[in-house]
């Protein structure tokens, strides 16, 4: 889980999630914390789904509501 | 200058396969591809002594046999001590690297071997030894004692080796300094206007080389898993207990989560040179999402969450230090039936 996900692909992780910002890749803090929980539920969900996914190569998981 | 030759049962020609188990043992002088090394070091070396061991030997028991063959290299006291060539021959390469590491580290005697480049010994130890790259079978015997015998006399009289392409052996990945007639710019534009014109050149600064990590397979059941938490983000108890690193980090530490259901401010400090930790120290979650791992363990969308996250600090990593924590924690999840990881990189 990273908010740098082209350094991730480029080294050859496998199962990259694409979080918010490299200081806070878990974090949203603009958001009101209740958002910002939900938001990090869903990040969270996104890493056990590609966990579950089959892949052949470095793949990016893009959640939804992360900032690109 | 006296040299130490070690060689396996295959080329001491004690026999093949079913004499792979041939203890360690020592012989006067010369053996096998001794001779014809012997011929290329000429009259300023000598092969006082061979040492011999079966290479399944080494390999099925190589925390005894190491320790035995190193004693018998050592009751030669040589100057320098030459292991293979081991060609494409992996158990001999991985003897091979082992004794030259160990008579480099432990008897502070120079060292060399030659094997193959994609031997997989080289991965291993072309950090910590000389390998001088051969062809991948025995056909290449002359052109490898020929190689070998250069190194091996410049280690042998203490001289120390230059850059790897210079001295013909495979890159430690180290660097050295040098004198240079022409400052880094206008060597950096000599460079670019080289590449320009499609003419070859030469990189001062090798990009280093990822893994390829072959993906594991899917998690078939998620509401079984058990999930550990790990992060290079620094994060670690009040006062950084273990003295964590913030820059080239040479530990990994972990901490107990407890029954920990969300992470609070204060109860966690940022060791790491690399980022502005005032979001997270806010709310250590959005470094390490316990709250929502936590979450999804009570709604039973994963099984169990480990009691420790894992921790080092990424910042300015050593590849090859960021690669054994990386080991070493693999090693330590997989003794407690982790199945899964949730890495997150700052």
């Amino acid at each position: 889980m990273t908010s740098l996900a082209s350094v991730a692909l480029k080294v050859g992780a496998n199962r990259i999630v694409r979080g918010s910002r490299f200081s806070h890749p878990c974090g949203q803090p603009g958001l009101t914390p209740d958002a910002e929980r939900a938001w990090r539920l869903a990040l969270v969900r996104a890493a056990v789904s590609a966990l579950r996914t089959t892949v052949t190569e470095p793949t990016l998981f893009e959640p939804e509501g992360s900032p690109a | 200058m006296r040299v130490v030759h070690y060689v396996n049962q295959f080329f001491a020609g004690i026999g093949g396969e079913d004499q792979a188990n041939a203890p360690p043992q020592a012989r006067p002088g010369p053996v096998g591809p001794g001779v014809a090394l012997q011929q290329a070091l000429g009259v300023d070396a000598e092969i006082v002594g061979t040492v011999i061991c079966g290479d399944g030997r080494f390999a099925d028991h190589e925390e005894d046999t190491a320790p035995a063959v190193l004693a018998l290299i050592e009751s030669f006291a040589p100057d320098v001590v030459v292991a293979g060539p081991a060609f494409s021959a992996g158990r001999y390469g991985l003897a091979c690297g082992r004794v030259c590491r160990d008579v480099e580290r432990l008897q502070g005697r120079p060292a060399v071997t030659a094997m193959h480049p994609e031997n997989a010994a080289v991965e291993l130890y072309r950090g910590d030894v000389v390998i001088v790259p051969t062809a991948a079978a025995a056909l290449g015997m002359q052109d490898a004692v020929t190689a070998l015998a250069r190194v091996t006399l410049k280690l042998g009289r203490g001289e120390a080796l230059g850059p790897a392409s210079v001295d013909g052996y495979l890159p430690r990945g180290r660097r050295l300094n040098a004198r240079t007639d022409a400052s880094a710019s206008a060597r950096a534009l000599d460079m670019l206007l080289t590449r320009l014109r499609g003419e070859p050149f030469t990189t001062e600064v090798p990009l280093p080389r990822y893994d390829r990590v072959t993906p594991p397979t899917a998690i078939a059941d998620a509401t079984r898993m058990r999930l550990a938490l790990v992060t290079e983000a620094g994060l670690v108890p009040p006062g950084n207990p273990d003295r964590l690193e913030w820059v080239r980090a040479t530990k990994w530490l972990k901490y107990p989560l407890g029954a920990k259901r969300d992470l609070e401010a204060g109860d966690y400090e940022v060791v790491h040179g690399g980022y502005d930790a005032a979001f997270a120290m806010q709310d250590p979650d959005r470094l390490l999402p316990l709250d929502a791992a936590r979450e999804l363990e009570r709604l039973g969308e994963i099984g169990a969450l480990l009691d420790d996250y894992y921790v080092t600090c990424g910042n300015h990593g050593i590849l090859s230090q960021m690669a054994t924590h990386a080991r070493e924690i693999a090693i330590d999840l997989r003794a407690q039936n982790v199945d899964a990881v949730l890495l997150v990189a700052t």
